[in-house]
């Protein structure tokens, strides 16, 4: 490889994980408007059941746990900055671990798919639940930023025992 | 227990549930035998197995079930448990399989439940595994209504037809949707809650608390052309015997049978008119109009939930201790609906149910504050579910529903056969 490829390759990794460094920053903050904006104005956000194989799994043909458009991502976004949303104000803390960041592919119109693993700690109420699994990312250049065209989260559990619920960001 | 679990004050209109029965070891383990062994108690639903060999490894009161469509194309439930030592026998959740292998000591079993092959043969008796000692067992008793199956472990039970009482006729609204028929649609969500079944049984069929609990939900339809903004939460509630009961009711929100909501647009707009027309022409006017308008919570005592809102969802639930319980949610849908109306069908579903949707986590949280809230039940000792006691039609957002539920519970804990 040459320097210069090599220098590109480092420099693209370099943004991809800024960007994720960055959305899990801003998600522990709890900006999520803020995190919102890392989407494309079409970004999607998905969480899968745990029962069906990731790479078969497709939002239209199985019930998942999250399948939000950008509508209804915006719509989660405004219902989770509420005082009416019980299950999460007060507010848990949450701490999220970004790891075994991969750029999986880069297509010919610059889109990059990446894959990471995460842990997400949420605490409330003295109980702390743990979630963990792998991001798959689908980024796109919008103007000179990378932004998050899809996001799913495969869970790497048996189903949400004892985390009862999604009620954060993953 | 010294106290009465219910207090039922039917000329001061009071109901009043210990707060006690939450919390009480005793009271759970009690259920254990005369609720959870006394019951007919939902397994699958028969879109599950479709083809001979299908299989769907189940858990059903803490009893690992083998929910399988033999080769003879005969539906069974079996104990998933290996005659020879207990150990499970199949491992994997679900599947197409013509037998299963024992991992212990390699026995072999049919899709049937018959052994197939008796590892070491030679060094038993002849004739060993004649006598049916050697296959799996079955169920005591096993039946089915409108496609959903159910188990009974009691030596002696009423017919499952006899125990659903005026259930029956709205399990026919959920699968007569179609004249193809109704499917659980892949992929489960399977959650705890860390409260008490029956909170959960309360919550399924609470009409009351959706103004409050569920704001932001509410906030969420108005602001995304997800309702029908005139159309008003309203309805009434029914005691359906057994235990079991339903609230049936107007809502603003879409439902894919056949409530079209602006959203949907156009092409939902036609679509759902021919769904209508359907249902109108296979079942008349009336049914047509109560299935596709209105929507329905029901409990199926103790612990079966069927609730056909924006979506259908078949819950169930079972404690593994005072303070917890094991949730499976399915979506349920119409066979042969087109592929707009399946996309729909799963996005009305996650907009408000489940563990990510825009309501669920908050009856989480409602639930497991209760829990907490009973720790003080020496002190604060009473629930109260009087809203619209005297009432002679009862409305949705009363709680005639948690009566009946209470009454069949407290009925069967303290009878004297146990």
């Amino acid at each position: 490889m040459s320097n210069e490829n090599a220098m590109a390759e480092l420099l693209r990794f370099y943004r991809v994980q800024q960007l994720l460094f960055k959305e899990a920053s801003l998600l522990d903050a709890w900006q999520l408007q803020e995190w919102l904006a890392l989407f494309t104005d079409d970004g999607s956000y998905f969480v899968p059941p745990t029962d069906v194989p990731a790479e078969e799994a497709d939002p239209a043909k199985h019930l998942y746990y999250i399948a939000d458009n950008h509508d209804r991502l915006t719509e989660r976004v405004i219902r989770l900055d509420k005082k009416t949303c019980h299950s999460e104000y007060p507010r848990s803390k949450v701490q999220r671990l970004v790891s075994n960041i991969l750029i999986d592919d880069v297509a010919a119109d610059g889109t990059i798919t990446v894959k990471a693993a995460f842990t997400v700690y949420r605490s409330k109420n003295g109980i702390t639940d743990t979630f963990m699994g792998n991001y798959v990312y689908v980024l796109k250049e919008q103007g000179d930023e990378l932004k998050i065209s899809r996001k799913t989260c495969n869970l790497a559990l048996n189903g949400l025992r004892p985390q009862a619920k999604i009620s954060i960001i993953l | 227990m010294n106290t009465p679990y219910i207090i039922d004050d039917q000329e001061g209109g009071r109901f009043k549930v210990a707060r006690n029965t939450f919390t009480s070891q005793e009271v759970f383990e009690q259920e254990r035998d005369r609720i959870f062994q006394n019951c007919w108690l939902y397994l699958g639903h028969e879109s599950e197995l479709s083809k001979p060999g299908d299989f769907v490894a189940r858990s059903v009161a803490g009893q690992n079930l083998l929910f399988v469509k033999g080769r003879d194309g005969v539906i069974r439930a079996l104990f998933n448990v290996c005659p020879h030592r207990g150990a499970t026998v199949c491992r994997e959740k679900k599947g197409n399989s013509k037998s299963f292998q024992c991992m212990y000591h390699g026995w072999v079993f049919k899709n049937t439940g018959e052994i197939a092959h008796l590892s070491g043969e030679p060094a038993y008796e002849d004739n060993f595994k004649d006598d049916g000692n050697c296959d799996l067992r079955h169920v005591p008793h096993f039946d089915q209504y409108a496609g959903f199956y159910f188990v009974a472990f009691k030596k002696e039970i009423e017919p499952l037809a006899d125990y659903l009482a005026g259930a029956k006729e709205y399990l026919d609204i959920v699968a007569n949707q179609s004249a193809a028929g109704m499917e659980i649609i892949g992929g489960t969500q399977e959650y705890s809650i860390g409260a008490n079944w029956k909170l959960l049984v309360e919550n399924s069929v609470d009409g009351y608390h959706a103004e409050a609990t569920h704001a932001t939900y509410l906030d969420y339809l108005m602001n995304t052309n997800g309702s029908l903004t005139a159309t008003r939460l309203a309805g009434k509630g029914h005691d359906l015997g057994n235990g079991h009961a339903v609230i049936e009711y107007s809502a603003p929100w879409g439902r894919p049978i056949a409530q079209w909501i602006p959203m949907w647009g156009e092409t939902g707009k036609a679509e759902l008119d021919r769904v209508y027309a359907e249902l109108v022409e296979r079942l008349g006017e009336d049914k047509a109009k109560q299935m596709a308008t209105l929507n329905r919570n029901m409990i199926i005592f103790p612990n079966l939930v069927i609730n056909d809102i924006m979506a259908i969802t078949v819950r169930t639930f079972y404690p593994t201790a005072p303070n917890e319980m094991m949730v499976n949610g399915f979506a349920l849908g119409v066979i042969d609906e087109s592929d707009w109306r399946r996309e729909y069908r799963l996005s009305n579903f996650l907009e408000f149910i489940g563990p990510g949707g825009f309501a669920t986590p908050d009856d989480v949280e409602a639930l497991e504050q209760c829990q907490r809230g009973f720790q003080s039940a020496a002190n604060v000792p009473w629930n109260d579910i009087s809203k619209g006691m005297k009432a002679k039609t009862p409305s949705f957002d009363d709680e005639v529903q948690m009566r009946a539920f209470w009454r069949e519970w407290n009925r069967r804990m303290t009878s004297e056969e146990g």
